[in-house]
């Protein structure tokens, strides 16, 4: 299983992540969100319902994401985390940072 | 054929006995109607009696009263043999339960024909006979087969306990097993999975096809998997069970715990209608797929379509049943009906829809199976079958024993490259009792812990590399680099569990020391100030650590770190 990256419509892109997002993943999740055709997309959707495992430079690489994308896409969510992932982003603040539901 | 003659002349009955033994019929004499009835009791296998009317002892109005009445179902005819034709007497014969009459004095051919007509109606009698008794006997085999046929239905659809206020459903079967399948079942973050389908056909044939998908949706629902891969599992599993002239059609929902956003995958449904919040039908969702079980798998389409409801917008999703119902005059009750009807605002759509085809097909049969769901887009709250809210398994760790495991481990570089030491530490501790529910975040402080040991204790690695991005891929290529050069030093793993006392959660207490130069630690540990630096792709693993943990200390400077992590 790899990150996919699949558009869901009015000009929505979904990346899902796999069941860990860690520094294994640096090159991965970076190209897979410099490749994403900008002009297709205005909302950016990280879907992390296979997602388990996550560690600090996972937030790293969030961070990295929102700063290509600042200016070029007018949102970006992220969906389907699960309680322990989302108790990783609420302590480190992720909350006011993105959208997270 | 065994005949029963009964006269009280013995002329009459020497005479019958010589046609009937000259055309190769067995028989028996009876000299009155009382004698008749003994001898008809213990001969079985009489096929028919020729009967006397008027007889001393009893006659024969009698005897063939109570011969009648022994039988049962089995036909034996009763022929009566008489000089009398009036129309009282040929009356009172058929009364008492004669079957025809010959008349006295006895004509050879007569009776030779009415006997061989009478021949002919046993035949075809006893044919039923045994036709009706095979018929009834498959119709116990078939009953008790079907009775436990669904005792494995109730047990094998036992559906996930999920019940919640933005759910109205109904589901009709026309039979005892049915064709329409609805399924719910809650995800893990709290939102809800929804599957509406209909297999073609109905009853035990159509429902068979239940079984696995409902083991599927339900396994699938609980790794939170999306709906295309579950649509593409189901998918595979009904290509290689049904025969290829049987599928699935089905929409899989998934409405998130905020109730504005839903995942549909759909195969040959009709259009799910989206209705806003007054009840006005405001978009058609088309199926985009073929029906579940038709496509090979490398054929298959997982995509899903998302749509952002508005607040409080109902998703309306029924079967063909609905639509397909036909009145007495052969008329289908149709979608505009149904868009008709939706459109009057029906205080509850969902009842009144059924109620509405219900009464349309009034006279008619209902053909197939009916099955209708409405999802309301709003906040998700799931209650369990009891009406308690639906929650994370229940924490009372203070029921859990644990025992005081001490485990340890020290890992060379050769260990280090292999790249499994987080994953086999996490394989163990995990079989510790209660920590299931914490996995999750063990294995984020463990990462941190052990990369901040091999990354800057061995490594010797610089964070502020990672300040741009392209520096945060150098990164971790210097680190791959260097650990594959890395022939010194050694990392040492320790986790105690303390098992909980007074009421306390147990506790495990984790320590990475190196072999490294250590670090100036003061500053690291402190959280307390407000993140001035939010920005910065790095720097965040020690922090979440000390919230995570309820305590983190380092010593050895810097070069040693011990964490106690509670299991509440």
């Amino acid at each position: 299983m790899s990150i996919t990256c699949i558009a869901t419509g009015n000009k929505e892109v979904t990346l899902t992540l796999e069941e860990t997002f860690d520094f294994n993943c640096v090159e991965k999740f970076r190209t897979a969100y410099e490749e994403i055709d900008p002009s297709a997309c205005q909302k950016l959707v990280i879907d992390m319902r296979k997602t388990h495992y996550m560690d600090s430079s996972a937030l790293g690489m969030l961070i990295n994401m929102q700063k290509y994308w600042l200016g070029r896409c007018e949102n970006i969510r992220i969906v389907n985390s699960n309680p322990q992932i989302r108790k990783i982003f609420t302590i480190s603040r992720f909350d006011k940072k993105f959208t997270i539901d | 054929m065994k005949i029963l003659v009964v006269d009280d002349h013995l002329y009459n009955r020497e005479l019958m006995g010589f046609i009937l033994s000259d055309h190769g019929f067995d028989y028996v004499e009876a000299v009155n109607g009382e004698q008749a009835c003994k001898i008809f009791s213990s001969t079985p296998d009489i096929d028919l009696v020729l009967m006397d009317i008027n007889m001393p002892v009893m006659d024969g109005y009698e005897a063939t009263r109570r011969i009648k009445a022994s039988l049962g179902d089995k036909l034996v005819p009763v022929l009566f043999v008489t000089a009398l034709d009036d129309d009282d007497t040929l009356t009172k014969c058929l009364t008492v339960g004669g079957d025809d009459f010959v008349a006295k004095p006895v004509n050879e051919s007569v009776l030779l024909a009415k006997l061989h007509a009478h021949q002919r109606t046993i035949l075809i009698h006893r044919q039923l006979e045994e036709t009706n008794k095979a018929l009834e006997y498959h119709r116990r085999v078939m009953d008790r087969e079907h009775s436990i046929v669904d005792h494995v239905f109730q047990n094998g659809l036992k559906q996930i306990d999920v019940s919640c206020s933005n759910l109205k459903t109904h589901v009709s079967p026309m039979s005892m097993f049915n064709g329409d399948l609805y399924l719910a079942a809650p995800s893990p973050t709290g939102g809800l999975y929804v599957l509406l389908g209909d297999f073609t056909g109905h009853g035990l044939s159509a429902a068979i096809g239940c079984l696995p998908v409902s083991n599927i949706f339900s396994a699938m629902a609980e790794k939170h998997v999306s709906v295309g891969d579950m649509a593409r599992e189901i998918n595979l599993r009904l290509q290689s069970l049904l025969p290829s002239n049987m599928f699935f059609c089905a929409a899989i929902i998934e409405l998130s715990q905020s109730g504005d956003r839903l995942s549909i995958w759909a195969g040959g449904m009709n259009d799910i209608l989206v209705l806003d919040k007054q009840g006005d039908l405001i978009d058609r969702l088309a199926s985009l797929h073929m029906p579940l079980g038709v496509l090979n798998d490398d054929e298959f389409d997982t995509e899903v379509r998302v749509y952002h409801p508005q607040v409080e917008n109902r998703i309306f999703v029924y079967t063909d049943g609905v639509i397909e119902a036909c009145n007495s005059d052969g008329e289908l009750f149709g979608e505009p009906r149904l868009e008709a009807l939706l459109s009057t605002r029906p205080r509850d759509n969902v009842e009144a829809v059924w109620a509405a085809v219900e009464e349309f097909q009034q006279g008619g049969v209902q053909e197939d199976d009916i099955a209708i769901v409405e999802l309301l887009c709003s906040p998700l709250n799931l209650l369990d079958g009891s009406g308690e809210p639906l929650s994370a398994p229940n924490l009372n760790w203070f029921q859990r024993e644990t025992l005081p495991w001490v485990l340890s481990l020290t890992l060379s570089p050769a260990h280090m490259r292999e790249g499994i030491v987080i994953p086999e530490l996490l394989n163990v501790i995990n079989n510790i009792r209660g920590v299931g529910n914490h996995q999750d975040l063990l294995y984020t402080i463990l990462t941190e812990l052990y990369n901040n040991a091999l990354e800057y204790g061995l490594l010797k690695l610089d964070s502020e590399l990672k300040l741009e991005p392209e520096g945060f891929s150098a990164y971790y290529k210097a680190r791959e680099r260097l650990l594959k050069e890395l022939d010194e030093g050694e990392i040492f793993f320790s986790l105690s569990v303390v098992p909980s006392e007074d009421q306390q959660a147990p506790r495990l207490i984790f320590s990475f020391s190196d072999t490294g130069k250590g670090f100036d630690f003061i500053d690291v540990t402190d959280v307390s100030d407000e993140q001035e630096e939010d920005d910065l792709s790095f720097g965040r693993g020690i922090d979440m650590v000390c919230l995570l943990c309820d305590s983190v200390e380092y010593t050895n400077q810097g070069r040693t770190v011990e964490v106690t992590y509670l299991l509440t």
